[in-house]
C-alpha cells in the first residue's frame, strides 16, 4: 500500500494523543484508513449511557471528499437507516476538508442528542417522532438499553 | 494504489449501485434482509440471454457475502432450476472451480459482475441450447 | 429573390397568395413600402406585415458568445452602479440569481449586509496572489515544508496552493458547482471569485468553470432556457411565464430549427398547453399497449365486467368467472336467442340493451381514449413516414434537376413541402391530444372542422410525394398551392385556438394551469 498522506497520520496521532471525551476512534492495523469507533451516548438523549460501535473509512481522495461512516450498533433515530447509514449535512454537500475526523465524531455525537425528524433518513422512525414523540423517544431509550448496553 | 475500501463500506457501495438501477440492465441485486447490519444475504436475478434456451426467463439466485468479502468471493446459488455446467444440479450452487470470475476472484470484482458473467456464460454457443427444466421450477 | 427567400421559410409567409413565388415581387415589394413608412395609413390589409398571430410568442435564440457578453454586459452596468469591482459584482448577481432590481435596491439600502451574505466581506482591490508565510502548516494536508506557496481568500484562511488546487478541482470537477463555491474552511461562506480562481487553477479547468458559470447565468433566468436539440449550445429567450401556460403555448425555434415549447421543452405541441400534454404523454405510456390490444380482441362480460376474449366462431359466449351466457355480437341473455347461433339479428332486444349500455359505460372512456390516441399515434407515424420522403427529396431535387433542367432553386419546393408536411402533422397530431381533453361546446366543431380542413390538406400534399419524380416538374405549380394551403390552414387552426385559450374560453376537463 501506499505511504499514508502527512494529513492522515498527524490526524490520528492526535486522536490517540489527545482523545475527546466519550468517544474514541482506533485505527485497523491492517488498514490505516479504517477505523473502529466508539461513541457515547450523550447525557439527557435517549442514547444515554449507551455505548455505540461504528466504523470509519478514509476514502482516496479524503480530505477533499468526507470520511465514509456507518453505526454498527442498532439504533433507533430519525437520522440513521436500518444499515446504520447517517443522514449529516456535513458528511455531504456541507463538507469541508478544513474538517476532521474528530469534529465529525463529535457532529454525529450532538446529531443524538439533537434528533433532526424534518430531513429523516429513516422515514419511519422520522414519522413516529413527528407523531408521538415520548413513544420515539420511549423506543428509543429501549433501543439503546438492549443493543448499545455491555 | 490507493486506499483499500473494507467490507462493509464496499457493499455500502453495491448497495447503493443496484438500488439507484446504475448497473446493467438484464441483472439485479439487493439485499435479502433490509434489517441485516453485516449485509451478508443477498438476492439476485438474472434475465435469460436473448436466442438462447433461457430467453424471456427470470432466474433468481442467493448471494452469500462472507466476512472475508471481497478478498474471498461470495457463495451463490440458483434458486430457479436451471441446467448449466457451472451448476450443482441437485443443490443448484455455482461451482467455483467453473466460473472464470470465481475461480480467478479479484478483489476488484462485485456481485454484479458474477451476475453479468452467469447471464455469459448462459449464452454461450455450447451452454445456449442445452435442454431447461420447466420455468419456475426451483432447487429445494 | 426576396420573395423566394421568404416563401421558402415556409411557416412566416403563410398569408401568402397562392403561388406567391411566381409573382416574384409583389408580396415583399408591399412589405418593404410599409416598413419604409410606417405612419403612412393606406396601406391595404393584405400587404400589411402580419401581425402577430395569437400563437405566436417572441423569442430570441442566442449564443454562448452572446450569453457571455450578455453576463459581461449586466455585470460592467451594475458594477458602474455599484462601485464595485466586476468580480464582486459577478459573485453578488449571481448571489441573487441576476435580479439586477432586487440587486441595486438591496445594495443601496445595506450595503454590508448585502456583501456579506454574498460572501463577501469588506472589500479592498489588490489582485489576488499567493504568498510564502514563515512557519506555516496546512490545516488540510499538514505540510509545513518551508517556502510552501499559500493562498487565501479575503477572509483570510489561508492553505496551501496545492490543496486549494485540488479543492477547486473537486469543486468543479466532480460536484459541478462554479458560482457558489466557497472558502474551505468549515462554515466560511466566503465565495471563490473568479480572480482567485484563475490565479488557482489550470487552464482545462477554467473553460469547465466558465461553462458552469454560463449554465448558471441561463438556469437562474426564468426568461432563458436550453435548447434541448442533442449538441445544440443556444439559449432562447422569451418572456412568457409559467404562469401563463394555461393560457398560451410557447413554441419558439432556436437557431438549429429546433422548434420546442418554451414552458417545458419538449417538441412543439401547439395547440395543446403544457400540462394536458404531460398528462397525455403519461397517459399514453401507462395505456397504449395494452389497451390496442383489449379493444381490437375483448369485450367484458355483460354481468361481471371480466374482459372475455373471444378466440373462436360462435357468438354463444359463456364468462369462464360467472358463467353468464351472452351473445357475443348484441351482448343479450344467450336464453332469449333460440336458434340464430350464428346471425345475431336482435341488436334492439331489451336485454341486450341493457348489456351493451353496461358495456357502453365501463369502455367508454377507452373508446373515447381510443379514438383519440389511434389519430394522435397515425400523425405520428406518417410524420415518421413523411420524413423518410423528405430524406427522398433531396435525391428527387437533384434528379428533377437533370430531367427537367430546373435550377437548384426552382425545385426547393419539394424542400419546402416536405417541411410543411412535417410541421403540419406535428400540429395534427397535438389536436387529438388537445381535443382528448376538451369539453364539448359549439367552438369544439369550429375546432373540428379546423382540424378536418387541415387533416384533408395534409394527405394532399402527402400524396403527391408518391408521384415519380419525371412528373413532379409539373406538378410544381399545384405542389406550391398546396403546400401554401397547408401552412394557410395550419395557422388559421392555431390562431383560432390560441385565441380561446387567451381567453379561457375552452373548457378542460383536466386542470390546465401550472402549478395550481
Amino acid at each position: 500500500m501506499s505511504a499514508l498522506p502527512k494529513r492522515i497520520v498527524k490526524e490520528t496521532e492526535r486522536l490517540m494523543a489527545e482523545p475527546v471525551p466519550g468517544i474514541s476512534a482506533v485505527p485497523h492495523e491492517d488498514n490505516l484508513r479504517y477505523f473502529d469507533v466508539m461513541i457515547h451516548g450523550p447525557s439527557q438523549s435517549p442514547y444515554e449511557s449507551g455505548v455505540f460501535k461504528l466504523e470509519l473509512f478514509l476514502p482516496d481522495d479524503y480530505p477533499m471528499t468526507p470520511p465514509k461512516i456507518r453505526f454498527l450498533t442498532k439504533i433507533y433515530h430519525p437520522n440513521i437507516d436500518k444499515l446504520g447509514r447517517i443522514c449529516l449535512d456535513v458528511l455531504k454537500s456541507n463538507w469541508s476538508p478544513a474538517l476532521q475526523i474528530r469534529t465529525i465524531l463529535l457532529s454525529i455525537q450532538a446529531l443524538l442528542g439533537a434528533p433532526n425528524p424534518d430531513d429523516p433518513l429513516a422515514n419511519d422512525v422520522a414519522q413516529r417522532w413527528k407523531e408521538d414523540e415520548q413513544a420515539a423517544i420511549q423506543t428509543a431509550r429501549e433501543w439503546t438499553r438492549q443493543y448499545a448496553m455491555a | 494504489m490507493g486506499a483499500k475500501v473494507p467490507r462493509n463500506f464496499r457493499l455500502l457501495e453495491e448497495l447503493e449501485k443496484g438500488e439507484k438501477g446504475r448497473g446493467a440492465e438484464a441483472c439485479s441485486y439487493g439485499l435479502s434482509d433490509g434489517d441485516d447490519l453485516l449485509m451478508s444475504n443477498w438476492n439476485g436475478t438474472i434475465l435469460g440471454p436473448p436466442h438462447s434456451a433461457h430467453e424471456n426467463r427470470i432466474y433468481s439466485l442467493n448471494i452469500h457475502c462472507g466476512e472475508n468479502y471481497p478478498d474471498s468471493p461470495p457463495t451463490v446459488q440458483f434458486v430457479s432450476k436451471i441446467n448449466l455446467p457451472c451448476v450443482d444440479q441437485r443443490t443448484g450452487k455455482v461451482e467455483p472451480s467453473r466460473l472464470p470470475c470465481l475461480f480467478q476472484w479479484k478483489r476488484e470484482n462485485t456481485m454484479e459482475t458474477i451476475l453479468i458473467e452467469l447471464r455469459r456464460f448462459m449464452a454461450l454457443p455450447q451452454h445456449k441450447k442445452l435442454p431447461q427444466p420447466a420455468e419456475g421450477t426451483t432447487f429445494t | 429573390m426576396d420573395s423566394d427567400d421568404e416563401f421558402m421559410s415556409g411557416l412566416s409567409s403563410q398569408d401568402e397568395d397562392f403561388g406567391g413565388v411566381e409573382e416574384s415581387d409583389d408580396g415583399s415589394l408591399g412589405d418593404e413600402f410599409d416598413e419604409d413608412n410606417p405612419d403612412v395609413g393606406f396601406s391595404q390589409d393584405k400587404d400589411i406585415k402580419p401581425g402577430k398571430k395569437a400563437y405566436e410568442v417572441d423569442f430570441k435564440a442566442f449564443s454562448p458568445e452572446d450569453i457571455q457578453s450578455h453576463q459581461d454586459k449586466q455585470i460592467d452596468e451594475v458594477s458602474a452602479i455599484l462601485g464595485q469591482s466586476s468580480e464582486a459584482t459577478a459573485i453578488l448577481l449571481r448571489h441573487l440569481r441576476w435580479n439586477k432590481e432586487r440587486l441595486i435596491e438591496a445594495y443601496m439600502e445595506r450595503p454590508d449586509s448585502v456583501l456579506e451574505t454574498a460572501g463577501l466581506g469588506p472589500e479592498s482591490a489588490q489582485a489576488p496572489t499567493t504568498k510564502v508565510v514563515k512557519g506555516f502548516t496546512c490545516e488540510i494536508c499538514y505540510d509545513d515544508i518551508p517556502g510552501l506557496e499559500t493562498y487565501a481568500l479575503k477572509c483570510g484562511h489561508r492553505y496551501c496552493v496545492d490543496c486549494y488546487r485540488q479543492y477547486l478541482a473537486q469543486k468543479i470537477k466532480d460536484e459541478g458547482e462554479a458560482a457558489r463555491i466557497q472558502c474551505p474552511t468549515n462554515g466560511c461562506h466566503r465565495i471563490v471569485d473568479a480572480k482567485s480562481l484563475d490565479l488557482l487553477v489550470a487552464a482545462e479547468l477554467k473553460s469547465r468553470y466558465q461553462v458552469l458559470l454560463t449554465r448558471t447565468y441561463v438556469d437562474d433566468k426564468e426568461n432563458l432556457k436550453w435548447c434541448p436539440a442533442p449538441n445544440c449550445e443556444y439559449a432562447v429567450e422569451c418572456g412568457v411565464k409559467k404562469r401563463d401556460l394555461g393560457k398560451i403555448v410557447p413554441t419558439v425555434a432556436c437557431a438549429c430549427k429546433h422548434r420546442f415549447c418554451f414552458g417545458c421543452t419538449l417538441s412543439d405541441h401547439q395547440p395543446a398547453p403544457c400540462l394536458p400534454v404531460k398528462q397525455w404523454l403519461k397517459k399514453c405510456e401507462d395505456d397504449s399497449e395494452t389497451a390496442n390490444w383489449i379493444s381490437a380482441n375483448t369485450k367484458e362480460c355483460p354481468k361481471c365486467s371480466s374482459t372475455i376474449e373471444k378466440n373462436g366462431g360462435c357468438n354463444h359466449m359463456t364468462c369462464r368467472k360467472c358463467k353468464h351466457e351472452f351473445c357475443w355480437m348484441c351482448m343479450g341473455l344467450w336464453s332469449e336467442h333460440g336458434t340464430s347461433w350464428y346471425n345475431c339479428n336482435r341488436f334492439e332486444e331489451r336485454s341486450g340493451l341493457d348489456g351493451r349500455d353496461a358495456q357502453a359505460k365501463s369502455r367508454q372512456s377507452l373508446e373515447r381514449y381510443l379514438h383519440y390516441y389511434n389519430r394522435y399515434a397515425n400523425h405520428e407515424q406518417s410524420a415518421k413516414l413523411d420524413k423518410d420522403l423528405y430524406n427522398k427529396t433531396e435525391r428527387k431535387m437533384t434528379g428533377l434537376q437533370l430531367t427537367s433542367g430546373m435550377s437548384w432553386i426552382e425545385v426547393q419546393f419539394l424542400d419546402t413541402a416536405s417541411q410543411a408536411l412535417q410541421t403540419c402533422r406535428q400540429t395534427l397530431k397535438w389536436t387529438y391530444a388537445f381535443a382528448y381533453y376538451l369539453q364539448r361546446n359549439n367552438m369544439t366543431e369550429i375546432f373540428e372542422d379546423n382540424q378536418k380542413d387541415l387533416e384533408m390538406a395534409v394527405e394532399n400534399l402527402s400524396e403527391m410525394f408518391e408521384k415519380p419524380t419525371a412528373e413532379l416538374a409539373a406538378l410544381k405549380v399545384d405542389m406550391m398551392d398546396k403546400t401554401s394551403y397547408c401552412n394557410k390552414r395550419r395557422v388559421i387552426l392555431l390562431d383560432y385556438t390560441a385565441q380561446k385559450l387567451k381567453t379561457g374560453e375552452w373548457k378542460f376537463n383536466v386542470d390546465i394551469a401550472m402549478g395550481a
